[in-house]
């Protein structure tokens, strides 16, 4: 029952952010104002119903939810499904990079700082100084150095799952089925894996869940720095033209994404809630 | 370390204050002879593409970011400290609160920070837009301390000491003022020291893709929006320095939160 009703956020969370967005769009100052320039040099907003209150657009949004469908986008003249579907290949090639890649240096990170505590420190200290620098000007510096998107987002993502992994080793390190291992003579690598690794197997996945919804908040200074098409750059271009449809289609998207993140992390990590 | 970090901070916090004390030009000021000039005499930093003083900018925009990230951070933790406490009471109030964290900490925030600042029509009045800004930040910020409140204020409600005090007849809202919320405070500090950081970076990155701060309002993330142009960094590296005091307040902010941090866990 529990599960049911922690299950029942995901929608809950999607009504309100719907709500929350519909709000924030039709309330915005400068709108009508924006209407009125997207009918001269749009042909899609002509060819759009003429919503004339924010109910209205939610209404209309939600009927073309339910057929399968997120309307048309105002800017690019194109039905709103499609764009996603041609963008989304090109996040998720670079998206499962970043985060492959951040975890695997994390995981190293963690290994090499329990046979030199130093490695962990030295970690933990470069890891601190990416994190008090803004994720725009990490990635540019990495643009700049010529490195591809992928590397950009692992590197925003790296300090602060390096920084999760290396407090949960730190905190397994010094208990008493750890201590004990050592006591019986097991090496090194035979302490890490039955002592560490294996009963953090589960803390683990919740903090790679933890980490998805960081991956899509670096997503959006990634592809715009980086200039590639994915749907970070989407949604950049959606709020830049206040395109109703594909915007709210886009953050309907980021939080069914986040949110299902935050429901496994929080079923396999307790200690996340 | 804490020392060394709160030194810092002072000395940064003193340079901004006397700021108008120890450059003669104001951050709009245009110097047209010298664009994009070298740094000299005159111009400790040089100058920018509109020949206004960098050194200035940096000072003035130094005050703006720090002042509104604080004021957001004040207003997130306030928030962060009612919505908490009121979820450590049992009942109802838990559960809503329990329902008003899980859907603010789902949220992409980050997308929704952009919407809105996107959405601030172009010729409002900039320090409109930056409050706006920072507003929406401190609104975005405030569930994550909140939850850490809320789990601390439960814990100590039920510890042996608060026990100790309902036994002595001390009991409802004057158990809460005497022995809960004074033992919350060091949290809320640190809460407080790691959002502002955290708060001015996020402008920073606002700012680096043109949804900052706006003109002709200076800012620490709007210096950095410079350093898009293609070889700014490498030709005129004095345009890092913004992006290396960002770095040296927000490694200082935290070396603080980490120091309370201490304090928090002997009081626990």
């Amino acid at each position: 029952m529990h599960l049911a009703l922690r299950f029942l956020r995901l929608p809950i969370t999607l009504a309100i952010t719907f709500l929350v967005l519909t709000a924030l769009l039709w309330n915005a100052p400068g709108r009508d104002m924006d209407e009125a320039r997207w009918g001269q040099t749009q042909t899609a907003a002509s060819a759009l119903p003429k919503w004339s209150s924010g109910l209205d657009f939610a209404a209309w949004y939600a009927g073309e939810l339910l057929h399968g469908r997120g309307g048309t986008s105002i800017q690019f003249n194109v039905p709103v499904m499609e764009l996603i579907a041609e963008r989304a290949p090109v996040t998720a090639g670079h998206a499962w990079r970043g985060f492959l890649a951040a975890w695997l240096a994390t995981l190293l990170a963690g290994s090499l700082s329990y046979f030199w505590p130093a490695a962990g420190r030295a970690a933990l200290g470069a890891g601190s100084l990416l994190r008090s620098l803004p994720a725009a000007f990490v990635v540019l510096a990495l643009v700049l150095a010529g490195a591809p998107a992928w590397i950009g987002l692992a590197v925003v993502l790296w300090p602060k799952a390096s920084s999760y992994w290396l407090t949960l080793l730190s905190q397994s390190g010094g208990r008493n089925h750890v201590l004990a291992l050592i006591a019986q003579g097991a090496g090194p690598w035979r302490t890490q894996w039955h002592g560490i690794w294996r009963p953090c197997a589960r803390q683990l996945a919740g903090l790679l869940a933890v980490t998805v919804p960081l991956l899509l908040g670096a997503l959006i200074p990634v592809e715009v720095l980086c200039d590639e098409p994915g749907l970070g750059q989407l949604a950049w271009k959606a709020v830049a033209g206040r395109d109703l449809p594909l915007l709210t289609t886009i953050t309907l998207l980021f939080t069914a994404v986040t949110s299902t993140a935050s429901l496994l992390a929080e079923s396999l990590l307790p200690e996340a809630q | 370390m804490n020392r060394a970090a709160a030194g810092l901070l002072i000395a940064l916090g003193l340079l901004l204050i006397l700021g108008p004390l120890v450059t003669p030009y104001t951050y709009a000021a245009q110097d047209r002879d010298h664009i994009l000039a070298s740094p000299d005499a005159d111009h400790w930093l040089g100058t920018d593409a509109l020949g206004r003083d960098n050194f200035a900018r940096f000072l003035y925009g130094g005050r703006l970011s720090l002042t509104m990230a604080a004021a957001a951070s004040l207003a997130a933790c306030a928030v962060a400290a009612a919505v908490g406490t009121a979820g450590a009471l049992p009942g109802a109030s838990h559960a809503a609160t329990a329902v008003l964290f899980d859907v603010m900490l789902s949220m992409p925030w980050f997308l929704l920070v952009f919407i809105v600042r996107a959405l601030l029509p172009l010729d409002a009045p900039p320090l409109t837009t930056a409050a706006i800004t920072f507003a929406v930040l401190g609104f975005t910020g405030w569930a994550h301390g909140g939850r850490v409140l809320r789990d601390a204020a439960a814990g100590m409600a039920g510890s042996p000491w608060v026990r100790q005090a309902r036994a002595t007849g001390s009991g409802g809202a004057a158990l809460w003022r005497r022995h809960i919320i004074p033992n919350l405070l060091p949290l809320l500090l640190t809460q407080f020291l790691l959002l502002l950081p955290m708060l001015m970076l996020t402008e920073a990155t606002l700012g680096m893709l043109g949804l900052g701060i706006p003109e002709p309002l200076p800012s620490w993330g709007g210096s950095l929006a410079e350093l898009v142009r293609p070889d700014t960094a490498t030709q005129r590296p004095w345009t890092l320095i913004p992006a290396l005091l960002l770095a040296l307040t927000s490694i200082s902010l935290r070396q603080l939160a980490g120091g309370t941090d201490k304090r928090e866990a002997v009081f626990g």
